[in-house]
């Protein structure tokens, strides 16, 4: 242990430690957001918490989130802070990769700009696949809809088409058992026998399944031309000397797990939450269709328009990530001292930001609980003037690097949906809530809308 | 580059300077979409480059449009006080 306890002690501890030898892990498991609020308010900007036998340090607001937001990896680093994640992506495969690596699959891959527009049409034609059957009128599960879809999506944008038309929404069922495997408890242990591991080993036995008869399908076919080969074919294609694959199918089916894991329950939540919050305010609503038909009106594209300024649906999407950001702890573990508004924070000790409560600090995001896309329209724009505060996607050097596809993504699928369907809560609107039991936060279902068909205009 | 501002004509108002901050840039080139004429970028850092940080006036919108849209929030327009 290199923590110097003197050290840390400075840093006042939050109420409501268990003796129970896990701390406050037990509420992290049932009120996350209560716990990490209740730092705030009792601690102020540094606080702490007892994670099993770790002190989690968490800060909040704009001077100490810069702090952290702009600490090099070798100062505040990531790798060791997600415990969970290994069992979900295999042993080997990281959680994030070095800032380094980041900088070249953003220069190689998929995320840059150049790419957008394809992605944009690939994105037009999954939601338009995913609406194909549902007639004039009817009701969906906000969930199951977006969970569906932005497994399609995210697999054709990184994997390739031909992956994507090879998988089913068996993919993405097994998906979702992966995503709740992510209990706290793994902070404890990762493999305790638990209802919720239990799934998510079995679902990522599925999925390497599912994987594994995709390429025996593909090796009994004959090659496909270059152009439409995808990067399953490319990893598979890879040999050693000895002319054996490099990369098993257990291998494979980690590295797109963890590909399509940062983009794919953030951006089906964000979508979801979209949807609520703007049913949930018809004035909102009205704005905005009123802005994508007149945006649309000379008969553009979506894969057009997405790419471009669409003022009041941003406005939307950016006001709901702030209330709803699909991550509400970030974690990282000092490896060296580390200062924090005057608290020395020894290397070892575990360290968190909070979207969560940092989006909502009064002082910067005026009566922080109402939903009110007027934060970013005109001179106001609250994102940018709190860009240490306003953290939906982090910030600083980790920050989001699929942002600008996500907030692609969300622009295609609601000029979509808006435009060809009326929408309504099926439900009482209180009892749309986030289930926060597990790491990777989802709504509860069920979280249902109806739909029905709008009439040419 | 630091230092004294050139003095512009005499009743010209306060003068605004674009910013990009390196640490947070993240190579994504999309500043280069909507204003090539004010980033460039450097290829072996992977960083943007800012061309001029005092442009004329008739380029601030773009210049504020690339702030708007930076996915790394790198960019920053700035009031220059007199």
């Amino acid at each position: 242990m290199t923590a110097s306890p003197a050290a840390l002690e400075s840093v006042p501890e939050v109420s409501g430690r268990l003796d129970d030898g896990l701390g406050h892990l037990q509420e992290l498991r049932t009120d996350p957001i209560g716990l990490l609020q209740r730092v705030r308010d009792e601690c102020g900007d540094v606080g702490r918490f007892r994670l099993a036998d770790r002190d989690v340090v968490l800060v909040s607001g704009a001077e100490v989130n810069e702090v952290f937001f702009r600490a090099p990896d070798e100062v505040l680093d990531q790798a060791e802070a997600y415990p969970f994640m290994t069992p979900i992506f295999g042993k080997g495969v990281v959680f994030d990769a070095s800032p380094e690596r980041r900088k070249e699959m953003l220069k190689n891959q998929a995320l840059r700009g150049e790419h957008m527009k394809g992605h944009a049409s690939t994105i037009e034609r999954e939601i338009r696949l995913m609406v194909a059957g549902w007639g004039d009128a009817g009701e969906v599960d906000l969930l199951d809809l977006f969970a569906e879809l932005t497994i399609y999506t995210t697999s054709s944008c990184l994997i390739g088409r031909r992956f994507r038309d090879q998988i089913d929404g068996r993919f993405a069922g097994h998906y979702h058992d992966l995503e709740r495997g992510t209990d706290a408890l793994a902070y404890a242990d990762p493999y305790a026998d638990i209802e919720s591991f239990r799934r998510r080993d079995a679902a990522r036995l599925a999925l390497v399944a599912l994987v594994q008869d995709i390429m025996d399908r593909r090796a009994a076919e004959p090659r496909v031309p270059r152009e439409e080969r995808d990067l399953l074919d490319v990893l598979v294609s890879l040999k050693d000397d000895d002319q054996t694959p490099h990369f098993s199918a257990d291998e494979i089916t980690g590295m797109f797990i963890s590909m399509m894991f940062a983009g794919h329950h953030t951006s089906s939540g964000t979508a979801a939450w979209t949807m609520i919050e703007l049913l949930r305010h018809p004035d909102v609503l009205a704005d905005v269709v009123a802005e994508l038909d007149a945006l649309y009106a000379d008969g553009s594209a979506v894969s057009f328009q997405a790419l471009r300024s669409i003022p009041r649906l941003e406005a939307t999407l950016k006001e709901t990530l702030r209330l709803h950001p699909p991550l509400i702890l970030l974690l990282r573990v000092a490896k060296e001292d580390v200062e924090f508004a005057g608290h020395v924070v020894p290397a070892g000790t575990m360290v968190g930001a909070t979207p969560k409560v940092s989006n909502r600090i009064p002082e910067d995001f005026p009566d922080p609980d109402r939903f009110d896309p007027g934060r970013y329209l005109d001179r106001r724009q609250e994102d940018l003037t709190n860009r240490w505060t306003w953290i939906p996607f982090g910030a600083g050097r980790h920050r989001c690097v699929g942002n600008a596809f996500a907030m692609m993504q969300l622009k295609a699928i609601f000029s979509v949906l808006l435009r060809d369907y009326e929408f309504e809560l099926a439900q009482p609107s209180e009892t749309y809530r986030d289930d926060c039991s597990k790491m990777v936060i989802q709504l509860e279902q069920p979280c249902r809308v109806r739909y029905r068909r709008r009439r040419p205009a | 580059m630091p230092g004294p501002l050139p003095q512009a004509a005499a009743g010209m108002s306060a003068r605004w300077t674009l910013e990009a901050d390196l640490d947070l840039c993240q190579g994504h080139q999309m500043c280069r979409l909507g204003a090539p004429d004010l980033f460039a970028f450097d290829d072996a850092a992977d960083k943007v480059v800012v061309v001029d940080a005092h442009p004329p006036d008739d380029r601030r919108a773009a210049a504020e449009e690339a702030v708007v849209h930076c996915p790394a929030m790198a960019l920053t327009v700035r009031e220059d006080r007199t």
